[in-house]
């Protein structure tokens, strides 16, 4: 068993907790988010807040606040059709993919990894420090969604090119946009948070175009060709 | 994340872990002008009717003092532990926003600086070089949205830009210099401050979100057990479970957290919906 923690906490205003904190802190939501998305007690007690649920300083409530945006973010949020965008249906998906969510330590910088139940490893997601306190609340729902499409079944294809900041020639870049893939789907909601997301503020929205430009840019061998208007 | 105190964490490894908060906030000393920006902060970042109004307030107060907040948000940026991205992007942003010539230098300085090595041992999962790629190219586009306004310095600085190795802030800077005005006059300078192998980077179209290629039939990318999924679906927030029973949630799991609200002030925990 690992123990962690960390030594400060970044500004919660601006990680979007001190706006999605006391909206999670809701019952019915609470409920619902637990039992569709596979918490499980024994991985979210002992300090990751399971007893202080509405305390966005801990590990459980930040993630719920990532779940809120992803659920609430469409302005008809209600219409989770497949045929319309993925801001609206991107809940859906996670949802359905995710039946095992759990807390860990990681690495102390790891984020999050999926995995698909092959090599005798359970089927599930594991969300680390790095989730939890480097990411904003938009960055958490796109981490849900990146490791969504992984438990999809879809790996990533390619190696990263020659101008990524991920790493020259390394593994884990998506082919093409027209992949489909973790990255492409990622960066897709967060451009459609940024282009349509309501219940939330300019600035995360503006978060969301920094960082899913630098996925456009960054993971996929070949450049898309686009940049986010 | 790269302070976080871990003991024996291995991605992966079976059984549930033990967390510890540490210090819940940084200890920081605000003059005025900090508390301005820190005003500034919490606005940029609220909800509600009042949010626009609270916001107008908070970035005219802040103006007053252009210089000095631009010093502040500076010092500030200082002294945030290089891994807290998401304070270091608001303040960046921030200096964005109060569109002010005195940011120029700090502009400079966010993007000139050389981004330190990769410090993640899996670049893919959290990558430090992303994250301050990620400050970077917003500190371009906060000078990039002087250029707009005719700041010669922006202009000239955007061209500087042109020469860090990284390939999402040439792209920022490229669009940057092709959105002031007469923007595509400067496409042959623009051509040649960049690397023959960067020059793709002129060919680039800024695109809106509906002219890209989408996830056509999404319901056919999931896992087989994920199609045989039945969850039921969100709970309507109080303003529409109001009006429609459409949505309802069912109640899955009688083993998840409680609110404990004994002691809580309920006024704290008001929602904007």
């Amino acid at each position: 068993m690992a123990t962690c923690s960390i030594p400060a906490i970044p500004n919660k205003d601006v990680s979007g907790d001190n706006l999605y904190g006391p909206r999670i802190c809701w019952q019915p939501f609470i409920d619902w988010a637990w039992g569709a998305h596979g918490f499980k007690k024994s991985y979210w007690d002992d300090g990751f807040g399971y007893d202080n649920v509405c305390n966005n300083n801990l590990p459980l409530s930040r993630t719920l606040s990532g779940i809120w945006l992803l659920n609430y973010s469409a302005d008809d949020y209600w219409n989770e059709q497949w045929s319309n965008n993925i801001l609206h249906w991107g809940r859906r998906y996670v949802r359905n993919q995710i039946d095992d969510l759990r807390a860990k330590c990681g690495d102390g910088s790891a984020i999050a990894t999926a995995f698909s139940g092959f090599l005798g490893i359970g089927r599930r997601v594991e969300l680390y420090l790095g989730f939890f306190y480097s990411k904003n609340v938009p960055g958490r729902a796109e981490t849900l969604v990146h490791e969504s499409r992984h438990l999809g079944g879809k790996s990533h294809n390619a190696n990263f090119p020659a101008w990524s900041a991920y790493g020259p020639g390394k593994s884990g870049a998506d082919s093409s946009w027209g992949y489909k893939g973790a990255w492409m789907y990622g960066a897709l909601y967060l451009w459609w948070f940024y282009a349509d997301g309501r219940r939330t503020t300019v600035a995360l929205r503006e978060s969301a175009r920094q960082r899913a430009n630098f996925v456009i840019d960054n993971a996929f061998a070949t450049h898309p060709g686009f940049t986010i208007a | 994340m790269c302070a976080a105190s871990v003991e024996n964490g291995v991605p992966g490894a079976d059984g549930p872990d033990s967390f510890r908060l540490g210090a819940a906030t940084l200890p920081l000393r605000l003059g005025p002008v900090g508390q301005l920006l820190m005003n500034f902060l919490a606005a940029m970042n609220g909800a509600g009717e009042d949010a626009d109004d609270v916001y107008k307030l908070a970035l005219s107060a802040l103006r007053e003092h252009g210089d000095e907040a631009i010093i502040e948000i500076a010092r500030l940026e200082n002294c945030c532990r290089m891994g807290d991205y998401p304070t270091r992007w608001g303040l960046i942003h921030a200096a964005a926003q109060l569109h002010h010539a005195a940011a120029m230098p700090l502009f400079r300085s966010v993007v000139l600086t050389p981004i330190p090595p990769e410090a993640s041992a899996n670049p893919h999962d959290f990558s430090t070089v992303a994250e301050e790629t990620i400050l970077g190219t917003t500190a371009v586009d906060g000078a990039a949205k002087l250029a707009r306004d005719g700041n010669k310095a922006a202009v000239e600085a955007l061209f500087d830009f042109l020469a860090v190795p990284s390939i999402s802030i040439k792209r920022a800077a490229v669009q940057g210099l092709l959105s002031v005005q007469q923007g595509e006059s400067l496409r042959g300078r623009i051509e040649q401050r960049l690397c023959p192998e960067d020059r793709f980077l002129l060919d680039i179209k800024p695109l809106d979100v509906r002219k890209a290629t989408q996830i056509d039939d999404p319901e056919a990318q999931l896992s087989d057990s994920g199609r045989a999924a039945n969850k039921p679906t969100t709970p309507d927030l109080p303003d529409r479970t109001a009006t429609s029973n459409l949505g309802a949630a069912g109640r899955l799991s009688s083993d998840g957290p409680s609110i404990d609200y004994r002691g809580r002030d309920p006024s704290n925990f008001k929602r904007e919906d």
